[in-house]
């Protein structure tokens, strides 16, 4: 007797699952509490509180209502976003993606429900300066939120959400003499992590220091610290293999030029699928330096794991990569 | 820019990698403005000095093609890419009315050179 196996799925097959099972009641839960928290405001004080001393426990800052509700809700809508530009731009692939489910997934249900676990406490106050702290009730919602991340991921399934990346064009190897020694060699400005770091981080700065929310000038900050170490590199293709360093070295990516590793010429598609400019995570554990469209240099190395990079030139820097990992090869 | 060195005696190494930057600026791959390679790192990458690379820049500084900062590095001086297509375009012109002459392309450059020479303002 003769079984037909069913075929596998593939990306290109419909998945009901990711907005039925992971974005669908995520937005459900922030619409919810939107609900809910509407429905509390005649027994809310016109100002609540909004945040409390950690030793004390008393409140520090109140404000008004709707200033609260924005201030959670909009981070949650903001992530659900980009939960679903993920999916449409093919970003959830690879190992990373059961990781980006539980962490966004679990994110915005964090920030949803955090809104009346903090809210809850202050129905019938009418000095929001009395408000309980809220902390067992939202560390209660922190584990609910990580439940939920992780349920969301397993809900998602085993096979990929989107499509892999797309094959490259394999190089020949340089034609390298005996004792001819080499190296290719680049500087790549990362607009796209300076911009998308440096105006956000701005933005956060400027926002923690005209409002309450001061924790908004850390995570400013952090976000400008971040677009500095990361808005330049340089590309070196030598005997060792390829590294990408950030300029003042803080950050490093490395393939060496050994048995098995190979490097080829891909087109990188970037414009067209947002969030797919900057370091970024591919299927099957690559990784990827994408700061614009169009020809980039992979390089493949041992278990699957390759490293894309947009340089010009890709196809030197390819052939010089191909033939020192035929070199080192040989000379094991 | 890709850099290669042959073990040739009668070429140095310092100077095989003055000129594969030196081509790279002519050619328009290396633009101006653009920073070169730490000479720390290059040297590893090559398996040469630092001594080595830090001679080869100090040659492209002395031809005017780099210039050699503190803190910065190594920074490319290359002509706007009009200007060196204007001037490509002139030589071209040039070379195709010289080739009637007959004359060896050292004879050439020799007199280039010399007229060159008489241009320059630093000659008095």
């Amino acid at each position: 007797m003769t079984t037909n196996l069913p075929a596998p799925r593939t990306s290109e097959d419909p998945d009901p699952r990711f907005w039925l099972g992971v974005f669908l009641p995520a937005a459900a839960v922030l619409a919810g509490c939107l609900a809910l928290v509407a429905g509390w405001s005649p027994r809310l004080p016109a100002e609540v509180a909004q945040q409390w001393n950690w030793s004390t426990r008393a409140v520090t800052t109140v404000g008004p209502l709707w200033l609260n509700v924005l201030s959670l809700a909009l981070p949650a809508a903001a992530v659900l976003c980009a939960l679903a530009i993920m999916k449409w731009t093919g970003r959830l692939t690879g190992w990373g993606r059961r990781l980006s489910v539980v962490l966004l997934s679990g994110l915005a249900f964090f920030l949803a429900a955090a809104l009346p676990a903090m809210l809850r406490g202050q129905m019938g106050l009418e000095d929001p300066w009395q408000a309980p702290d809220p902390r067992s009730a939202t560390a209660l919602v922190a584990v609910l939120s990580l439940a939920y991340g992780v349920l969301a991921a397993a809900v998602a399934g085993g096979r990929p959400l989107a499509a892999d990346d797309d094959p490259g064009v394999p190089v020949s190897a340089l034609d390298l003499a005996p004792e001819e020694r080499a190296v290719w060699t680049t500087h790549l400005t990362a607009w796209v992590c300076l911009l998308g770091g440096g105006i956000p981080g701005l933005v956060l700065v400027a926002l923690g220091l005209l409002t309450p929310l001061w924790g908004l000038s850390v995570a400013g900050v952090v976000l400008l610290v971040f677009a500095g170490v990361t808005g330049r590199w340089s590309v070196t293709v030598d005997h060792r293999g390829l590294t990408c360093t950030t300029l003042l070295g803080l950050g490093r990516f490395h393939v060496p030029a050994n048995q098995g590793a190979r490097a080829e010429v891909v087109a990188v598609r970037g414009l067209a699928e947002f969030l797919g400019w900057g370091i970024r995570v591919g299927s099957a554990g690559s990784v990827g330096l994408v700061f614009r469209n169009g020809e980039a240099l992979r390089v493949h190395g041992r278990g699957g794991r390759s490293l894309t990079v947009t340089v010009r030139n890709a196809a030197t820097a390819a052939s010089l990569f191909n033939a020192q990992a035929a070199r080192n090869t040989v000379s094991f | 820019m890709l850099i290669r060195l042959i073990p040739d005696p009668g070429s140095p190494l310092h100077e095989q990698i003055a000129a594969a930057v030196r081509a790279g600026i002519l050619d328009g791959s290396l633009a101006d403005g653009e920073r070169l390679p730490a000479a720390k790192a290059l040297g590893e990458s090559l398996g040469v000095s630092l001594h080595t690379v830090l001679h080869a820049y100090q040659d492209l500084r002395d031809q005017g093609l780099i210039e050699l900062r503190r803190g910065r590095g190594a920074v490319v001086i290359a002509p706007a890419p009009a200007t060196r297509e204007n001037a490509l375009r002139i030589l071209d012109d040039a070379a195709s009315q010289l080739a009637v002459l007959g004359l060896s392309a050292e004879t050439i450059l020799a007199l280039f050179r010399q007229r060159l020479d008489r241009s320059s303002p630093h000659d008095d």
